[in-house]
């Protein structure tokens, strides 16, 4: 048997360049082709299997971006472009012959768990840091004579940061992670099988809802999540140096441009696909075992925090540029 | 008449299958663990790629599995965890076939009483449900459809032998309405009572017959096989 060292993809212009790689490799192989599938510039994967025949299988559609992205930017940019690949397949679903396009109650259930179940923890924890962010902020401005400035300090951060920020993060830990166990389980368990031959496509029935769920939910709990904020900090206030409420409020509304009050709508909606894509992406990877269900679960959550924080550190290295 | 024929299926562990599955017929394919069993009819259903060979219709184009009429059985039942029992028996009615949700709850009753399943489970979910009713739920929910062919992927494993007893009755009344089905499994005993044709599957290889021919082969492996099957499973 050989080795898998030849495994992968190639760039090839002819069958020749694929005999001499083989030949380098073992003398013995046969390589196993289709004359008619050998398009000139096409890329083709290597499969080496037993019995010293080595399959040339033409590489889809869709993985030859991965291959470029790999080519240009590296390895490190693998899981990147797997992402923008799954991206564009969940894209360009086709719906079988008798199924709808998307299930819009599937949607409306899923956000009800993701987004209105998840109400109680993104008030609690935005309101525990609207009054942390507040104290911390009155004590250090004190010194300036400025503690009333704090009040700005809560709602700009709160509105252009925190509030869409932390809603985030609680949502690919909360409902990113059950997802991804979720989808990991139906395929460990055959329920992803069972749905595909019924002719449902699952990518549909169970992916492209789940993403638009996690899109929906998302400027609901960054909302949610500013005023809980902007609450915490205005009874810290109140209790802290007996702020007027409605000096507080004049205050923190005066800060409210469209530019601010907007933030959440339009970057609650990436954050939650970026979420949604990435839960799902490591659920619908999970092949056989439990074990790589956890594993999947793990990778989902730390990876939706990480690219969601890189990708609001992007906009806003890209928008102060701009602005 | 061949329903399904596949030629030259190549995969990680089959070696060039050619295979038939003929109108009518209780096909049973068995051979030791590891050997691609499950493999192959997941190659056969579209959800595991072949690396060569082709599947073809009754009519001789490409066989695609969820545009044709079938009913699959899986391992682990396969039932969607989040539905009841009634829902997963409704999905194929509601989504292949469109039925109205009335039209299809009746249905899906009258499937759980072909398999012997108590109505008062229509509104319990898999977990409530035992490994026995979880495998004629999904039985139940193969046969909604009246499929044309019948993939049962080892659908008695884990059961005691009465509900395995009552399992191949029901099976053998099926087949004998005209379903075609094939049947993964470990029992070489019960296949040899059900099935008219049986693949035994070994390093890659199908080697196909009724039972009669198959113990009469001069294949080495298989008489070999076969034997060490005779030694093995008491009362055979």
């Amino acid at each position: 048997m050989m080795t898998h060292k030849i495994e992968g993809k190639f760039s090839v212009k002819n069958i020749k360049q694929f005999e001499r790689v083989l030949d380098q490799i073992d003398k013995n192989a046969v390589l196993v082709y289709n004359e008619s599938d050998f398009d000139q510039y096409c890329l083709y994967i290597l499969k080496d299997w037993n019995n010293k025949k080595l399959f040339v299988k033409k590489v889809n559609e869709n993985e030859k971006f991965s291959y470029y992205l790999k080519k240009f930017f590296g390895k490190g940019s693998l899981y990147l472009s797997s992402l923008i690949d799954f991206f564009y397949d969940i894209l360009r679903l086709k719906k079988e012959k008798h199924q709808k396009e998307t299930w819009w109650s599937d949607v409306l259930s899923l956000f009800y768990s993701f987004g209105i179940n998840a109400i109680p923890v993104v008030v609690l924890m935005n309101f525990s840091l609207g009054v942390v962010l507040a104290i911390q902020g009155a004590v250090q401005l004190k010194s300036f004579g400025a503690e009333l400035f704090s009040v700005d300090l809560v709602t700009v951060s709160f509105f252009k940061e925190i509030g869409v920020l932390l809603s985030a993060i609680l949502l690919a830990a909360r409902s990113g992670g059950s997802s991804t166990s979720k989808i990991g389980m139906m395929k460990v368990y055959e329920e992803w099988d069972a749905i595909k031959v019924s002719g449902i496509n699952p990518n549909v029935f169970l992916l492209k809802t789940r993403i638009l769920a996690f899109a929906f939910a998302m400027p609901l709990l960054a909302y949610i999540a500013n005023f809980a904020g902007i609450f915490g900090g205005f009874i810290a206030l109140k209790f802290l140096i007996g702020i007027d409420n409605h000096l507080f409020f004049s205050m923190a509304f005066s800060n409210f441009t469209y530019s601010i009050f907007f933030a959440a709508l339009w970057k609650g909606p990436c954050f939650g696909l970026v979420i949604g894509l990435i839960s799902c992406f490591e659920g619908q990877k999970v092949k056989v075992s439990a074990e790589e269900v956890a594993k999947a679960s793990t990778k989902g959550v730390v990876y939706s925090i990480v690219c969601v924080i890189l990708l609001d550190t992007f906009f806003n290295v890209l928008f102060t540029g701009i602005s | 008449m061949n329903l399904i024929t596949i030629k030259n299926l190549t995969s990680k562990v089959h070696k060039g299958i050619d295979w038939e599955l003929k109108k009518g017929e209780f096909h049973g394919i068995i051979g030791p663990s590891g050997q691609g069993k499950s493999y192959f009819l997941k190659i056969v259903l579209g959800i595991l790629p072949a690396l060569e060979g082709e599947i073809l219709g009754a009519d001789g184009t490409k066989w695609v599995s969820n545009k044709s009429n079938i009913g699959v059985q899986f391992q682990h039942s396969g039932l969607i965890s989040s539905l009841t029992i009634g829902q997963n028996i409704m999905m194929p009615l509601r989504v292949k076939k469109g039925l109205s949700l009335n039209y299809a709850a009746s249905l899906a009753r009258f499937c759980m009483e072909e398999v012997q399943l108590d109505h008062k489970f229509f509104d319990f979910f898999p977990a409530q449900c035992s490994g026995g009713m979880q495998k004629r739920a999904s039985l139940a929910r193969a046969l909604s459809m009246d499929p044309d062919i019948l993939f049962l992927d080892e659908p008695t494993a884990g059961l005691d032998p009465i509900v395995i007893e009552g399992y191949d009755a029901l099976l053998k009344k099926i087949s004998q309405k005209g379903t075609t089905i094939i049947m993964v499994t470990h029992d070489l005993a019960r296949l040899r009572n059900l099935s008219n044709r049986i693949s035994i599957i070994l390093d890659g290889k199908f080697h196909t017959g009724s039972f009669q021919s198959l113990q009469n082969s001069d294949n080495l492996k298989v008489k070999e096989f076969l034997e060490s099957y005779v030694r093995t499973v008491a009362g055979f």
